[in-house]
């Protein structure tokens, strides 16, 4: 970051604490890949970083990371969509070792199927769900209409739901 | 799934991500480190590249000549979209420069059959063609790459306009002026307040004029008090979603109010809101909701339904709902039997077509050759000829028109805001087919059919309208416009008289105004 003084580091380092975790964990959930969710991430921190200087560490928000990193994420999709690999990190974590923790467990399950969604869907449960971003930063992270958001929900709700019902049964969640 | 279990995915979706997978953002990642592993990497490569193009200087004693230079992609994303040489020439043949292609977006235009038949491309750089010069380039091309059309838009705003592969062909868009609405020294057209809350949605059916704010809602009655009164459901509902009174029956009114899931639940009243029932579709996703004359019409579950007493819905558009779904609609006021929707692939980003029907759903046409704008309408109204308007908001909003009895859209020229203002506009009509544009900054612009003229209408005073354009905006008859801001709410009225087109007497207004509901 150009002109970078300690107090716009200090600043720019919160953001990162405040929204590093949850940017890798969308990556990853998008992309299905463990790798590419670590290049996307570093590259849209880096676009902030430069963002950051030229417009002020201020002008940083959640919905411009998230709006970037859908867009990195499109991208990285296209490429996959032209080099095809299997998605092995989900392999991993349904083929992990036998868990000790059984809430640990009920959490895998539940990933394991939003993962099952379609990347449209897992975009919008994640951002929704667990970024607790609003219908409408939702739908401008993932430059969409916020009818769009409400309709992929509704239908990422009623795929969940056969795939989730075992897990809420057993566990009265 | 219900409120509490979705509320526990996301803690669920955190365990299994973090605690499970162990996916954390680690410290190496931190652009300053990363910046510097990239400045030694790209030392690195110049260090390769240049002894490479030193071996190959010596090796080939003759130079191969590059393309000209029009298609090169600089600051290129992760897979940079390549363009076929054939349509790089067409390109360079309007462009200045390097430019970029930012997105490309498939295009559905065949219903109900979901697949691309083309491509939308939004390409940035610096335009220019038969005097009229762009900062981007919107163009459409089939499966083959072949152009089939464009627009040049220069900060947002359309300026150029082609159809088929020449783009020399088109016409230059010129913003129109726009004149301030007419007046007279003993009647003027002017603002009436509101209210000082940020209201949601506003509906007005005969004598009752409801209106949203939070999770309240009020039926303003002429002459007496503001009352806000809690949304119905129980627990109240943290945002009323919509409110639409039925013209025909004023007292009956639908009203959906948000859970935090982004579902919607839907009340009917038959008594202006002195009870509500609720309307037993359980949670659906409900959106544009509205009213007219004799029907309440909607977007649920991704599909067009209507219903006339808020309880039985019926969907006039067989959807496959794995395909497709409703972006937005209009409806002839006239007719509820001719309505128009624009699709969306659910699959996935793209434009789908708009279709008509003209006998209540029994059969759809598409309605065709849509300008390569980039982007589905946002919000779409229909007159009593059955000529459409589109609002659509690309990098900056556009509004195309489809006039029934010619079949061809166009572009309609809005007044240009000023550069500062951006972001969204707002489009509503008249019952009379004027329309009325809300511009990013506030201002309101009022197209008059029966002249192809633009009246501007300022922002009401004492409102900040933060920059933003009217939401809600809405016409109630022909002569009334109610505009939202973030400050508050306002309505305009105009003191004209439909048939003649003159200035109507004040006291004439006045009775008209307390008829509709909307006099303080």
């Amino acid at each position: 970051m150009p002109n970078t003084n300690a107090h716009d580091r200090k600043k720019f380092d919160d953001f990162i604490d405040q929204y590093g975790d949850k940017a890798i964990r969308y990556a990853y959930v998008t992309l299905h890949s463990r790798p590419d969710a670590e290049d996307v991430v570093q590259e849209a921190f880096l676009r902030l970083w430069r963002h950051a200087g030229r417009r002020g560490v201020d002008t940083l928000s959640a919905a411009l990371l998230f709006r970037t990193l859908t867009n990195l994420c499109r991208d990285r999709m296209r490429h996959q969509r032209r080099h095809p690999e299997d998605p092995t990190d989900l392999l991993e974590l349904t083929q992990g070792e036998e868990d000790e923790s059984p809430w640990i467990l009920d959490s895998g399950a539940v990933l394991e199927a939003v993962m099952q969604l379609n990347p449209q869907e897992r975009q919008c449960v994640l951002l929704f769900y667990y970024m607790d971003r609003s219908l409408k930063e939702t739908a401008e992270a993932l430059r969409v209409s916020e009818q769009v958001v409400k309709t992929r929900l509704y239908r990422a709700r009623q795929h969940l739901k056969p795939l989730l019902q075992p897990i809420w049964k057993e566990n009265s969640l | 799934m219900s409120y509490d279990r979705e509320k526990q995915l996301g803690e669920l979706l955190d365990q299994a991500l973090g605690e499970k997978l162990g996916l954390y953002f680690q410290p190496a990642w931190h652009p300053s480190h990363a910046l510097s592993r990239r400045r030694t990497r790209n030392w690195r490569i110049a260090l390769g590249t240049v002894g490479v193009a030193a071996a190959i200087v010596l090796a080939l004693p003759f130079t191969v000549q590059l393309p000209h230079g029009h298609g090169a992609v600089s600051n290129r994303t992760l897979s940079a979209i390549h363009l076929p040489k054939r349509l790089t020439r067409i390109i360079a043949q309007v462009s200045q420069g390097p430019m970029t292609v930012a997105s490309m977006v498939p295009v559905y235009a065949s219903y109900p059959l979901a697949r691309p038949t083309g491509h939308n491309l939004s390409i940035t750089g610096t335009f220019h063609i038969n005097g009229a010069t762009g900062t981007s380039l919107s163009l459409l091309v089939n499966n083959h790459m072949q152009m089939q059309g464009g627009m040049i838009f220069h900060n947002g705003r359309p300026v150029y306009v082609f159809t088929g592969s020449n783009p020399h062909s088109g016409t230059a868009i010129n913003a129109p002026n726009a004149t301030p609405v007419q007046s007279e020294d003993h009647v003027k057209a002017q603002w009436y307040p509101g209210g000082n809350v940020a209201i949601g949605t506003f509906s007005a059916a005969g004598s009752h004029v409801y209106v949203t704010h939070g999770n309240l809602w009020s039926d303003m009655i002429p002459g007496s008090n503001d009352y806000w009164i809690q949304s119905p459901a129980s627990p109240p509902a943290t945002t009323i979603d919509s409110i639409a009174g039925l013209p025909a029956d004023p007292a009956d009114a639908v009203l959906t109010e948000e859970s935090p899931s982004g579902l919607s639940r839907g009340f009917v009243t038959t008594n202006g809101g002195i009870t509500w029932q609720g309307w037993g579709l359980g949670s659906a996703s409900v959106s544009t909701l509205i009213a007219i004359n004799h029907r309440f019409w909607a977007i649920l579950n991704g599909t067009l339904a209507w219903s006339t007493n808020g309880f039985a819905w019926n969907s006039i558009l067989p959807l496959n709902p794995k395909n497709w779904q409703v972006e937005t609609y209009a409806v002839d006021p006239a007719n509820p039997e001719i309505v128009a929707v624009s699709l969306i692939p659910i699959s996935g980003d793209g434009l789908g077509p708009v279709l008509e029907t003209r006998n209540g759903g029994k059969t759809w046409a598409e309605v065709p050759h849509f300008p390569a704008i980039g982007a589905a309408p946002t919000t779409m109204v229909m007159n009593t000829n059955g000529d459409i308007a589109a609002l659509i908001n690309a990098d900056g909003p556009v509004v195309v028109r489809y006039v029934a009895s010619q079949q061809r859209w166009s572009v309609l020229p809005i007044p240009a805001a000023p550069i500062s203002a951006g972001g969204l506009g707002q489009l509503a009509a008249s019952a009379n087919g004027n329309l009325i544009y809300g511009a990013p900054g506030g201002a309101i612009y009022q197209w008059i059919a029966n002249t192809d003229q633009w009246l501007v209408i300022k922002p009401p005073p004492g409102l900040d309208s933060a920059g933003l354009a009217a939401n809600p905006l809405q016409a109630v008859g022909n002569n009334q416009i109610l505009a939202g801001y973030p400050s508050g709410w306002a309505y305009f009225y105009e003191p004209v008289s439909e048939s003649t087109g003159t200035v109507v007497a004040k006291s004439a207004i006045q009775s008209d105004v307390t008829r509709a509901g909307l006099q303080q």
